[in-house]
């Protein structure tokens, strides 16, 4: 009985934990959550220090907000009458109802975060490049990156109204009235995101649809590409440096291992590692929730949240008064800047010249320049998010973090 | 590209672990991970209110035996009102509120039989007036920081309407502050029509002192009234940015406002009440032109305890959506409904004009004429330039109005000299002369 | 030694990993067992029994009679079984005698539904009409807490159970 038993564990397993170099190579078209690699990777690709795995931790964190997603799906109403209440008894009468939403909100922020700090390594390691390679095209996948940080920021600002309270509210107003600000189309844009001219019961449910389904399977999709481009493209971008030290006529031996179960193993790794900070996270720190949704009064000082908190930034400073016309923060601001620097950013892959050696390393020095620039961009845009967090407060005027003023009450 | 291996030395064994570590990380990760989830399970079956809950069916079993208690179940209880949008929870610790037998002073407050003054909870059932209805408070929560809405300097409670605890009243210097008096302005939310009600002496007085004093002659109040002061029906609904805090604090020497150097919530402080629109209404009670210099409202020289009643009844005027079950009915099955309008209706009779004359003739000849310009401007056509409220503003105040107001200001630079009513007027006597001029200056 | 070490902390490892996605996994199950309800209780107070009148008392909101005899009370229902409609209460006066279902019994009142004809005897037996079942009989307590009579409509007792008033 306990043979059978066992027989039947290793018919599931096996690929999973091969026995020999046999099933090692067959382990990959056997299994259907396995075909995604090759049979052996290098050993190098496996590196921490290259990637830091931050792709793996931002589909980690993904999985983590669809699992959490779909059991809040069960236990949150999308109507303005009861979604608050629907929060509220999630923090107080549901069972574990306080930790899957801590879990769900803590997941999207460190999402944001890991999808934001894997574009930055990428570029630090000119991993958009191709190296010697005729087939590889990697600048592809650099835009297809884009997008899917694009898509990150709309799931977490679809999902931030949600709660119905004051925070989600106003956090939307902003954001939405920066669509608006577009011109010739903007009042259109508007009044298709909140299916009206007023955020309310219509806006709800299209914030609802676009986070529960439209925009996670986008992202889905868009994942799986990103990942089998890497494929496509013959692998990570450090694999092209065993190419280039070939042709340079260095005998090069890259040491490989097999997929599975080495590769497998430290991907699981990294979940776990994910899910443990989360875990911490969630259990010892609270999510928000604010007062009941009222267009009646602004909390003060209303803010976006944190990823946006430098748009609403430049939006407060960079209204242009010249003599009779006024060109409105929220176009300059919230449209223009970040329209050039996305734009910037999708083509850069395109138009970078840099030498192929550059392909896959931290900081080479042909690309020293873009470096410094981009390092100045990210670090501009990382000290607004901290200034605007804890130096702006009520009135969005400027005070020390701890000198913020008490605000009055009712009674 | 992959390579094909040429040597067999890169082709390991797959059994030859190329990183030996990671099995212990995720060991570990694994182990850390399971204790965070320990702490979850711990939190989640230990929340608060189980102590109180286990400490009641104790008690229940103590004084009414077993069988009693049998029914006393453990987990979040609440009192669900439909047709008030209420969720309350509180009955989850609660849990003696409609027990009988626990009113003793020996049983622990919060295990308490809820009393019932007057007959008052046969009139406002549970079941149909929750406990957050007159209590205030956040019904959702179930713990006590939360439910409570306690300000403590931690992180905030975003809650709107605070518990009107005991604690809150001796805040504000209530000297029965044990008997819940701020709990009365729950009370009028509904009963605001009513124009007394047992059992609501703060609230009954204030409504007495609006009926004496006419409040409505200047404000709108319950829908009626005048415009000289501001629209006071939902004044209980204003949120507290739409109150200027940090505006300058007056005090009054030899009857004129005189700006202090301190700030309106300085004051508040000073005085050691919270930073609140309730305290910004005490202040505003006991002396308006301490706020708003240029305000026409006197000072009624009111007692503490008027002041506090007053504000519990203007902080009581809300916009709320009553259901009609909820309306309150009197016995006989009518409601005292207008205000006193009395009043007004006053200020056309012949006798007040009469006495507007002699006044006028007293005090404003000296500088003012109908058909020609003499010291100060001529007064025909007065009305249909400057608004009934201006002149009122500009015979009872006129060195603050030339001060602040835009027109006092210019009219002043024109005629270079300041308008001054010698020996004072009264607000009752400026009305009189505004009723005669009305009919002089057509 | 150590080997037995390293085995034993491995399997610690294993045990943690299965504890924790299966205990993730059993605790949000758990979160989709609700805990409260957004529904009219099943355990309804009615009166103070003293205000019970002897014979029939109606309360309209739970669509539920309750009958006293001298110190006994008991609850039927008043939903017909057929198709939910409000049965009538049909007093007969006084005891009549009468044959139902094949049995002699003495009655002094039924429920006759006025929709589509089910007629109940006094003990909520179905014998005419297309009623598939007679009425259902709820218990009664008197509720520790405030010497209330509460029914509880989630439970059924059969037709003879009587609650004494004490």
């Amino acid at each position: 009985m306990k043979e059978k038993l066992y027989q039947v564990w290793r018919a599931l397993v096996w690929t999973f934990d091969p026995s020999d170099r046999t099933e090692a190579g067959k382990a990959i078209t056997r299994n259907f959550w396995l075909h995604w690699f090759p049979p052996r990777m290098t050993k190098a690709s496996l590196s921490w220090s290259y990637s830091l795995w931050l792709g793996t931790i931002s589909a980690s964190l993904f999985l983590i907000l669809a699992v959490t997603g779909i059991i809040l799906m069960f236990l949150y109403v999308p109507s303005v009458e009861r979604a608050y209440q629907s929060i509220k008894d999630l923090e107080y009468a549901v069972s574990f109802g306080w930790i899957l939403r801590n879990m769900h909100r803590w997941s999207a922020h460190m999402m944001v975060a890991a999808v934001f700090l894997h574009m930055v390594r990428v570029f630090y390691t000119g991993a958009y490049k191709n190296g010697m390679s005729h087939m590889a095209r990697r600048e592809i996948n650099w835009l297809v990156g884009i997008i899917l940080l694009l898509l990150t920021l709309l799931l977490s600002f679809s999902g931030y109204l949600l709660p119905w309270d004051q925070l989600a509210i106003w956090a939307v107003t902003v954001g939405t009235q920066i669509a608006k600000s577009v011109p010739i189309i903007g009042d259109e844009i508007y009044f298709v995101l909140a299916g009206g001219t007023n955020l309310d019961q219509n806006a709800l449910i299209r914030f609802y649809t676009l986070h529960v389904i439209f925009l996670p399977v986008l992202t889905l999709i868009l994942i799986s590409y990103h990942m089998w481009r890497v494929r496509k493209d013959e692998g990570l971008a450090i694999t092209e440096q065993f190419n280039i030290a070939r042709k340079k006529g260095e005998a090069v031996q890259p040491e490989m291992v097999f997929s599975s179960p080495w590769a497998v193993r430290r991907i699981f790794l990294v979940f776990m590692g994910t899910l443990t900070w989360i875990l911490f996270l969630s259990v010892f720190l609270d999510s928000p929730l604010e007062e009941p949704a009222s267009l009646e009064w602004t909390p003060n000082p209303a803010k976006a949240p944190w990823y946006f908190l430098w748009l609403q930034e430049l939006i407060a400073i960079t209204t242009i008064r010249i003599g009779g016309i006024t060109i409105n923060g929220g176009f300059v601001g919230g449209v223009l800047i970040p329209g050039i620097i996305t734009t910037l950013l999708a083509v850069w892959a395109f138009i970078d010249k840099s030498p192929a050696e550059a392909t896959g390393v931290w900081f080479h020095k042909s690309r020293l320049v873009q470096n410094i620039v981009f390092t100045i961009l990210a670090l501009i845009i990382v000290g607004m998010i901290f200034f605007a967090m804890y130096f702006r407060g009520p009135y969005w005027e400027v005070y020390w973090p701890w000198a913020w003023p008490e605000l009055p009450e009712i009674i | 590209m992959e390579q094909k291996p040429q040597v067999k030395q890169t082709l390991p064994d797959v059994k030859e672990d190329p990183f030996p570590y990671d099995s212990w990380i995720i060991y570990a990760l694994a182990v850390i991970s399971a204790f965070l989830l320990g702490i979850a399970i711990y939190k989640e079956l230990n929340p608060e209110y189980i102590k109180y809950q286990r400490e009641f069916k104790a008690l229940v079993e103590k004084k009414f035996g077993k069988e009693a208690a049998k029914n006393i179940t453990f987990g979040v209880k609440q009192i669900w009102i439909p047709a008030l949008n209420k969720t309350d929870r509180c009955i989850t610790c609660h849990l003696g509120y409609e027990w009988k037998g626990l009113e003793g002073e020996d049983i622990p407050v919060v295990f308490r039989t809820h009393p019932n003054p007057n007959g008052l909870l046969d009139k406002h059932p549970f079941g149909k007036y929750g406990c957050t209805s007159c209590h205030g408070g956040q019904g959702f929560a179930t713990n006590i920081r939360e439910a409570h809405v306690i300000h403590d300097g931690g992180k905030k409670v975003r809650w709107l309407e605070p518990l009107l605890s005991a604690e809150k009243a001796k805040e504000y210097g209530f000297k029965d502050w044990q008997k819940l008096p701020l709990t009365e302005i729950n009370c009028n939310v509904c009963h605001r029509y009513d124009d007394s009600l047992p059992g609501t002496p703060y609230i009954n007085l204030a409504k007495k002192i609006v009926k004496e004093k006419a409040c409505n002659t200047c404000h709108i109040i319950n829908g009626e009234g005048g415009n000289i002061g501001p629209n006071l029906t939902y004044e209980g609904s204003k949120m507290p940015e739409m109150f200027d805090m940090r505006g300058d604090y007056y005090e009054i020497r030899d009857g004129q406002p005189v700006p202090t150097g301190r700030k309106i919530e300085d004051e508040i402080r000073r005085r050691g009440l919270p930073l609140t629109v309730f305290s910004w209404h005490l202040i505003h009670f006991e002396e308006p032109r301490s706020i708003t210099p240029t305000s026409v409202m006197p000072n009624y020289g009111f007692t503490d305890e008027e002041k506090l009643a007053l504000t519990m009844l203007v902080m009581s005027w809300k916009k709320v959506n009553l259901p009609a079950e909820y309306i309150p009915v009197k016995k006989n099955g009518t409601r005292t409904v207008q205000p006193d309008t009395s009043l007004k209706a006053q200020s056309a009779s012949a006798d007040l004009v009469k006495r507007g004359e002699e006044i006028y003739k007293q005090k404003c000849t000296a500088c003012h004429q109908i058909e020609n310009r003499l010291v100060g401007p001529a007064l025909k056509g007065l009305f249909e330039k400057r608004s009934e409220d201006w002149v009122l503003r500009m015979i009872l105040n006129p060195d603050s109005m030339i001060k602040n107001d835009p027109i006092a200001k210019q009219l002043y630079d024109e005629y270079k000299v300041p308008m001054i009513v010698p020996g004072g007027i009264t607000q009752d006597e400026a009305r009189a002369v505004i009723e005669y001029l009305k009919i002089v200056t057509k | 030694m150590k080997e037995k070490r390293r085995e034993f902390l491995k399997n610690l490892g294993r045990i943690a990993g299965y504890g924790v996605l299966g205990g993730l996994f059993a605790g949000f199950g758990r979160s989709l067992w609700p805990n409260i309800l957004y529904e009219p209780p099943k355990r309804v107070r009615l009166l103070d029994p003293k205000n019970l009148a002897e014979g029939m008392n109606y309360f309209p909101e739970q669509r539920l009679f309750v009958f006293k005899k001298g110190d006994e009370v008991w609850a039927i229902s008043a939903v017909c079984q057929h198709l939910g409609c409000t049965v009538n209460f049909v007093p007969f006066g006084g005891k009549v005698k009468k044959k139902i279902l094949g049995k002699e019994v003495e009655e002094e009142w039924e429920f006759h539904c006025p929709c589509h004809g089910s007629k109940y005897s006094q003990d909520g037996d179905i014998y005419e009409g297309p009623a598939p079942r007679g009425l259902p009989f709820h218990p009664l307590e008197i509720d520790p807490a405030t010497g209330y009579l509460v029914v509880d409509l989630s439970k059924e007792v059969k037709k003879d159970w009587r609650l004494k008033l004490s």
